[in-house]
């Protein structure tokens, strides 16, 4: 007994590639080869910084609980570098102005 | 030499830095692929389409072809999965395209235009089955009704790609019969 479906999908047309299809996969194959890979994410790093962050945390939280100290005595202690105040901001100024003078180079797009 | 032994070179080539010997491995397997995107398309263009992503995609990952199974059945499993991802995007824009009419079933002399019709909507209902059967009876005939190659190609058992050729034809058997065509023409068993 003929199977009609067999005979259909048996009997299926076939087409021909255009007859640019070669050069335009290969167009696609140089652009590919000559493009720059995708910048992976960086697991590692990602992984070292959230370690690091959990050891201060829990190294923070231990600490505070050894020390005993309560709000208010933090808050007294950290008024007293009142006085300090435009020492550390020079030294902020200073360390930011460095590092905007290390930038420039990149920043304006040529190498150092 | 063998077309074996061309891809081996030429997969050799391209790893060892040359992208233009790919050309050689699109050249010889671009009809196949081509045509294995038309079976999941029905569409000049979009099978074109499909098959060039599916050359970059084998591009990328030329590394990792071991050897282990021949050269073009991991060709054509590469292409398999692309079309699949690519269907599962974009599959309702593609089915409805081109379409022919439907035909007249009722009893009558057929015209070879009739039968033509009535070929294209059946090869059109695969496409609409799930995609399991869909996949497994577009590379089983694309195969050559190779149910060992079929399997390999699909990465699944041949006695799973049997089962599914089974249901697919299950599926389709309500179909095939409301265009006028006998139901005892599905009874056929795969070998």
């Amino acid at each position: 007994m003929p199977d009609e479906l067999d005979e259909i999908l048996r009997s299926e047309e076939t087409i021909e590639p255009s007859p640019d299809f070669v050069s335009s996969v290969m167009r696609a194959v140089y652009r590919e080869s000559t493009e720059l890979p995708p910048l992976r994410f960086p697991w590692s790093r990602f992984g070292i910084g959230v370690a690091a962050c959990g050891l201060m945390t829990g190294s923070a939280s231990a600490l505070w609980s050894r020390v005993e100290v309560s709000a208010p005595h933090v808050l007294i202690h950290l008024a007293s570098l009142n006085s300090v105040v435009p020492q550390l901001a020079y030294a902020t100024a200073t360390i930011l102005i460095a590092l905007v003078l290390l930038s420039l180079p990149r920043l304006t797009g040529r190498d150092a | 030499m063998t077309s074996d032994d061309q891809d081996a070179a030429a997969v050799a080539r391209v790893i060892a830095g040359d992208p233009g010997a790919f050309g050689d491995i699109v050249r010889r397997w671009q009809h196949r692929l081509v045509n294995l995107a038309w079976r999941f398309c029905r569409h000049h263009a979009t099978a074109e389409d499909m098959a060039q992503e599916a050359f970059l995609k084998e591009y990328r990952s030329l590394g990792s072809f071991r050897g282990e199974s021949q050269f073009s059945t991991w060709l054509t499993a590469v292409a398999l999965n692309t079309y699949r991802s690519r269907l599962h995007r974009e599959r309702p824009l593609w089915l409805g395209r081109e379409a022919p009419e439907p035909v007249d079933t009722a009893p009558g002399p057929q015209t070879a235009l009739e039968q033509g019709q009535r070929a294209e909507i059946v090869r059109r209902a695969v496409l609409t089955l799930p995609a399991r059967y869909r996949n497994a009876i577009c590379v089983y005939y694309f195969e050559g009704r190779d149910t060992g190659e079929s399997a390999r190609v699909l990465g699944i058992p041949e006695g799973t790609l049997k089962a599914r050729l089974h249901r697919a034809r299950e599926l389709l058997r309500p179909r095939f019969a409301s265009l006028g065509l006998p139901l005892s023409d599905l009874q056929t068993e795969i070998p």
